[in-house]
């Protein structure tokens, strides 16, 4: 009935006993019914499992056949997304404007001393600011092409140029973008300034550094020092009036509007642009007795034109 | 002489596809095993009920078996846990019938008439002293004098170890023999 094997462990004389009795118990056998179920029940088992590997073969094929192409489906749009989209920054995400700049092997500094020429004959206006931009985007891109050594555009500006796409330059420009003092129509901002402390470029350099803030060192150097230039030249009172270095023609222009647009309108349609014509009133107003005045006029003269070497008689009028 | 299949042969052969394997591992186990749920249960119905259950975990388990102990202690494994899900879903053992012995006495007697007034007796009270006992006993003392397993394969079936078993059927051993002998 059970395994040939004999038990491990023998009954004992009063199991043995016990188990006779036990087994002389009515015991019941299972119905025939009982029987018949449970037998069919193991062959239909071992038939369903036959049928259920020939079914499962079958689908695989199709359910293979979908799934390749639902794979290749999904290779395809990746490869068409990943052609379609040249860098990670989407070119929608750059401004217009700065998208179609193009990285300029350029000298950050040299580029921003030849930015500020054209501005100084424009008013602070969306204009200047919008250029002031390409400027700036031009800068970014060649200081990012320094640090990364990538060349397309829209790789270098995408994140700089989103800072500077609000433009902030109209804001920097009123208060303390070197490039807007030498604009006639200058902001009361800069003439305030003149008056308090008469150093433009005292004020202007902290500004600067946020104005350039992303910028390449060179050109924060550069801006530094073109401030740090006008300060000297446009100093008044508190400091001797330091011989500037001849600069070029269209700096001297710059200079002399510069300075233009610190003395009032009418004294410059009183004096005019002679300098002999200013001594001359000057001296008029020394022997006038109106010495204020003079030395008044005087400092302005200076600051018109500083390469004039003043008259010993008027140099009197210097000292306190 | 081809010698007799093992168990274990036949369960790894109907797990193979044999049909036929399988025919002869139920008829070896069959009556043991159903008397051994008709004592748990009392109730034929319920024992024929788990008995069918018990016999379809083994047709879903053909290709699972694999021979690491005796067919028998893995068959009575089955029907011990199918026990214990019964008792679960009851939530109590349901006390013996009062027919209990009228019952159990409709089932076919193999035994002779010569000797069925003297036995009547023995098995009445047997029958008694088993419906006493706690379920854990019985089933290990019913283990022990139906299939003759040893304590450590009764150890494996109801998940206890074999000294457990050893006191267990220490305990029933000794109430049977003490309601016989009352």
């Amino acid at each position: 009935m059970t395994t040939p094997e004999r038990p491990l462990e023998p009954l004992s004389d009063n199991e043995r006993d016990l188990a006779r009795i036990s087994r002389a118990l009515p015991t019941g056998e299972p119905s025939a019914l009982l029987d018949a179920r449970i037998l069919k029940a193991a062959s239909n088992a071992i038939a369903g499992s036959s049928k259920r590997r020939v079914r499962w073969w079958a689908s695989t094929g199709s359910a293979w056949g979908v799934g390749t192409a639902a794979a290749a489906v999904l290779a395809i749009g990746i490869s068409w997304q990943m052609r379609h989209s040249n860098s990670p920054f989407l070119p929608t995400e750059i401004p217009t404007g700065m998208s179609e700049e193009k990285s300029e092997p350029s000298n950050a500094s040299a580029e921003f001393k030849q930015e500020t020429p054209p501005e100084r004959d424009h008013a602070p206006s969306q204009a200047l600011a919008a250029k002031t931009d390409d400027s700036f985007a031009r800068d970014a891109q060649s200081e990012t092409k320094e640090v990364t050594g990538h060349a397309t555009a829209k790789t270098i500006v995408s994140p700089t140029t989103a800072r500077a796409t609000p433009s902030p330059f109209p804001e920097a420009a009123v208060e303390d973008r070197p490039t807007d003092v030498g604009s006639v129509e200058a902001s009361p901002i800069i003439d305030t300034d003149l008056a308090a402390t008469g150093t433009l470029g005292k004020d202007t350099a902290p500004p600067a550094k946020s104005m350039y803030s992303g910028a390449s060192e060179a050109r924060q150097e550069a801006g530094k020092k073109q401030n740090l230039g006008m300060a000297a030249t446009s100093s008044v009172a508190n400091e001797p009036a330091a011989p500037v270095a001849l600069q070029s023609g269209e700096r001297a222009d710059q200079t002399l509007r510069m300075r233009k647009s610190e003395v009032a309108p009418s004294v410059m349609a009183d004096f005019g642009d002679d300098p002999e014509q200013w001594v001359k009133r000057i001296r008029q107003l020394q022997q006038e007795g109106k010495l204020e005045e003079a030395q008044m006029r005087l400092s302005e003269f200076k600051k018109q034109f500083p390469d004039y070497v003043i008259p010993a008689d008027l140099i009197a009028l210097l000292q306190p | 002489m081809q010698t007799e299949r093992t168990d274990e042969e036949l369960m790894l052969a109907y797990g193979t596809g044999d049909t036929g394997a399988f025919e002869v591992l139920y008829s070896r186990h069959r009556g043991p095993l159903f008397r051994f749920m008709l004592r748990q249960a009392r109730e034929h119905c319920i024992a024929e009920e788990l008995f069918q259950d018990i016999w379809q975990r083994v047709i879903t388990a053909r290709q699972r078996y694999r021979p690491e102990a005796k067919f028998s202690t893995w068959l009575y494994q089955i029907a011990h846990n199918r026990l214990t899900d019964h008792w679960r879903a009851l939530s109590h053992r349901p006390p013996a019938p009062e027919d209990a012995i009228e019952r159990a006495e409709r089932e076919p007697d193999p035994q002779t008439p010569e000797r069925q007034l003297s036995t009547f007796e023995e098995r009445r009270r047997l029958q008694l002293a088993l419906e006493e006992l706690p379920a854990d006993q019985r089933e290990t003392v019913m283990l022990r004098l139906d299939q003759e397993l040893s304590l450590e394969e009764i150890g494996h079936i109801t998940g206890v170890g074999r000294e457990t078993v050893k006191s267990r059927l220490r305990y029933a051993l000794d109430k049977l023999r003490q309601r016989l002998n009352t």
